[in-house]
């Protein structure tokens, strides 16, 4: 049994297997979750995957599908479909990344935190790190970046949450925890930075 | 298929028990458990919304609609089936027995 922490949640693994994509991410404490044997290294993170993104909204949190950066001790979040160049950003921020695929969003005390996952992507992230939010960018090429109306905005994350079947009650801390982000941290739509 | 439904002005309709729903703005954001599907009502499916908060006839939303948009009763009758069958397809609404 090893015990791993992602989005500050303890998960136990139960396997006989060296798990190589949650490296950076043991921890010692005693555990919250238990994940099953799974032998295929896949199968296990999408069932880590479908663990997490049920049981975070329960406590203030999500799973978004995106990239983020580490920029003076802030995280900016990076949304959007394939193709739309998170991964671009993150390979040529490399040294900035936080994860190239899916962040978790936790709200603590009035804040809320992104966390790196070990979910890749190219760039999967390699340490167990969290920051501040400070804002999230929906990517659209050749845009300059524009701060979303809020209504907007929500749909645009909804868009991005990681939802695996679940049941009313889950679906509804979500929406919840998903109005209060709304609430606190702008979104904007466009290209970021200015590519090289 | 079930785009078709025949909704006559005594069909009740209620909102589904099974989804999640918020509302922001003036607009109202639903999950769907059963299939994880995500909706979003515009304005005007956000005041139907509203107007179903208890179980109501299809005559009764009608009304409603008449006293608060400019439209004839024809169309708006016409809209609110559709967009009252629209629901009920996605799993959003039922018709209440």
């Amino acid at each position: 049994m090893k015990v791993y922490k992602i989005c500050d949640v303890k998960i136990a693994i139960d396997t006989n297997k060296e798990i190589d994509f949650l490296k950076g991410f043991e921890d010692v404490s005693p555990f919250d979750l238990k994940v099953d044997f799974i032998a295929d290294k896949v199968l296990l993170e999408n069932r880590i995957r479908e663990v997490l993104s049920n049981y975070l909204p329960h406590h203030n949190g999500f799973l978004l599908h995106s990239a983020g950066l580490l920029i003076d001790d802030m995280a900016f979040l990076l949304c959007g479909g394939t193709g739309s160049g998170k991964t671009h950003f993150v390979r040529l921020y490399e040294e900035l990344s936080m994860g190239d695929e899916i962040m978790g969003v936790r709200k603590i005390g009035d804040k809320f935190w992104a966390y790196s996952t070990p979910f890749g992507g190219e760039f999967p992230a390699k340490n167990n790190i969290k920051a501040e939010i400070e804002k999230v960018i929906i990517l659209q090429k050749n845009k300059r970046p524009e701060k979303l109306k809020k209504d907007k905005a929500l749909w645009e994350i909804l868009k991005n949450v990681i939802i695996f079947k679940n049941d009313k009650i889950t679906s509804q801390k979500l929406l919840d925890i998903l109005k209060e982000f709304i609430e606190v941290v702008d979104v904007y739509e466009g290209t970021p930075f200015v590519i090289p | 298929m079930k785009e078709h439904l025949s909704l006559s002005p005594d069909t009740v309709i209620k909102r589904s028990e099974n989804i999640a729903w918020q509302k922001f703005e003036d607009k109202v954001f639903i999950i769907t458990p059963d299939d994880s599907m995500l909706h979003m009502l515009n304005e005007t499916g956000t005041r139907i919304w509203e107007i179903i908060e208890k179980p109501k006839k299809i005559s009764e939303i009608v009304e409603e609609i008449l006293k608060e948009y400019d439209v004839t009763k024809e169309k708006a009758e016409q809209s609110v089936k559709r967009f009252i069958s629209e629901l009920i397809k996605k799993g959003i609404c039922e018709i209440s027995a």
